[in-house]
């Protein structure tokens, strides 16, 4: 079955409202081109869940498309928090909901194995156990452990990318691949960006190399420097100059509106 | 003096580090202390980052995220976050190292918001760092010192310290041994074993206690054997100079 569709085809298949759970994490390897066809086509009211958010979240922040976010950090590693973030945040622009690393993961693997929720002991003694209510403690019938169970996450969709792909949906990540596998599984449909399609034979050949299955797969991307300004290694490292161009248009919310006006509404997308 | 005062920190860091450790490594000064540790008295010790990459050596360019080349290349496992957060909650992790914007006499941080001005100010949230803190053996916190970041109570407790003192973590069932060591940018702290309190243990070369109590929130507790921070040996300058060898983390 062959699942290739354009860029512009994306915009099937994600509505408004829906909840989407973005891949990579930080400045790596995040899906920008897949979120910014979301921006492009009008897709608004999102519920995000982001583990390790970067410029992928703070962009859809910063377009007023997210309603909700789970996320347990959202920044630019060295450069700080994320401005679109921070602002949204402050002025309550969305509901945020907090976690930590390994609790949102526990969230998406409770969702991957199509359960309730996930026993964890992460969360004891933070105050992330105040302030988000999907986190619950309980004693374990198994010896009276105190844990905390985290409520399971069920998206609709995941974006990701990765170096290579074939048409039928299998996806090889050649550098980290941080979530991605759980992030796949975990979704009713993963939409996948590759560096470039590959046919399926040159997959076999590097079959330790596969993350994504395709049993989890509903489309694919071609996509080369989709990952940018973050990394794709070792395609191409995070690209910081334009980084620092996008913190500078993010300074305030009227010139990242005019940015997001000028680049992510209207046109292709430029690819580097 | 010959050396900076970061270096002087990532030389602490380093001695924290026992050989054969399973280290829970950050970035910048703490990596650097792990890449310190390594080439001199913990050789044995494994790096273990967020983002699943795995190495028994650092890498020797510097890396601005962890997922950089030369962190990736060579690396011995790339093998996800599930896995290292599970090596964590299974205590498999011998130390973490955390920092926060706000730290208080407990250990406790806070790196969830802060005000400034009479104005909430919003921070990226925990990343991994409530998970470290609840669940390595031990964490070592490395702050910079200023009174604003160091607030008798912290606003928001991200990552547990001791809570509010002896007893609180096994209160919380916190199954990880919490904060060893603070090593900060002008003393470096211990906890009193009884009531779980920062306690000055050195000072660095050129600042007085006065100096650490001024930029302190709340009434310094002094260790009785206080002594200046030890200076770094010319093996442990040497090392940190191989592995930041343009000063790009260690520049004061």
């Amino acid at each position: 079955m062959n699942k290739v569709i354009g860029l512009r085809d994306v915009r099937e298949e994600i509505r408004s409202g829906d909840t989407i759970v973005i891949g990579g994490g930080g400045l790596v390897r995040k899906p920008m081109a897949l979120v910014e066809e979301v921006i492009r086509a009008g897709i608004r009211d999102l519920t995000v869940v982001s583990v390790l958010g970067g410029p992928d979240v703070d962009l859809l922040l910063g377009a007023g498309r997210v309603k909700k976010l789970f996320y347990a950090y959202v920044g630019f590693d060295f450069g700080g928090p994320g401005p679109n973030f921070r602002r949204a945040r402050e002025e309550n622009k969305a509901e945020f909901i907090e976690g930590s690393e390994f609790i949102l993961i526990s969230a998406l693997e409770a969702g991957a194995r199509g359960i309730s929720f996930m026993p964890v002991r992460s969360g004891l003694g933070s105050d992330l156990l105040r302030v988000n209510s999907n986190l619950q403690k309980f004693v374990s019938p198994f010896g009276g452990e105190k844990l905390v169970a985290v409520k399971a996450i069920r998206p609709d969709v995941a974006l990701l990318h990765v170096n290579s792909a074939d048409p039928t949906g299998y996806g090889q990540i050649l550098g980290d691949w941080f979530l991605d596998p759980l992030c796949a599984q975990a979704a009713k449909k993963t939409i996948m960006s590759a560096e470039k399609i590959v046919d399926t034979e040159t997959i076999e050949q590097r079959f330790a190399d596969t993350a994504i299955v395709k049993l989890w797969t509903s489309k694919v991307v071609e996509a080369p420097g989709g990952a940018g300004f973050t990394s794709c290694y070792p395609d191409y490292p995070a690209d910081f100059v334009r980084l620092k161009e996008y913190l500078g248009h993010a300074r305030s919310a009227e010139t990242f509106n005019a940015y997001v006006e000028k680049n992510a509404a209207g046109q292709e997308r430029r690819v580097s | 003096m010959d050396y900076t005062l970061k270096e002087l920190m990532v030389v602490a860091a380093a001695r924290e580090i026992c050989d054969g450790e399973v280290v829970f490594v950050g970035m910048r000064l703490p990596l650097l202390g792990f890449a310190v540790a390594k080439e001199l008295h913990a050789p044995r010790a494994v790096g273990i980052f967020e983002n699943g990459v795995i190495r028994d050596w650092p890498a020797l360019a510097p890396i601005f995220t962890m997922s950089d080349p030369p962190n990736v290349s060579r690396s011995l496992s790339c093998c996800g976050l599930v896995d290292v957060m599970s090596l964590l909650q299974s205590g498999r992790v011998d130390l973490g190292f955390i920092g926060g914007a706000e730290i208080d006499r407990f250990g406790n941080l806070n790196t969830h918001w802060v005000e400034e001005n009479g104005r909430r100010v919003r921070l990226p949230g925990s990343g991994g760092a409530a998970d470290i803190a609840g669940l390595a053996g031990r964490c070592i916190i490395i702050m910079n010192h200023e009174r604003r970041r160091f607030p008798p109570k912290v606003r928001f407790i991200t990552s547990p310290g001791y809570g509010e003192g002896r007893g609180w973590r096994e209160g919380k069932h916190l199954k990880g041994g919490g904060p060893r060591r603070v090593i900060t940018s002008l003393g470096i702290f211990s906890f009193d074993s009884e009531s779980r309190e920062m306690i000055l243990s050195s000072f660095h070369p050129g600042v007085s206690i006065e100096q650490i109590q001024r930029e302190t929130g709340w009434r310094l507790k002094v260790a009785a054997e206080v002594s200046e921070t030890r200076s770094p040996l010319a093996e442990e300058l040497a090392a940190v100079r191989k592995y930041d060898p343009k000063g790009v983390w260690t520049n004061n």
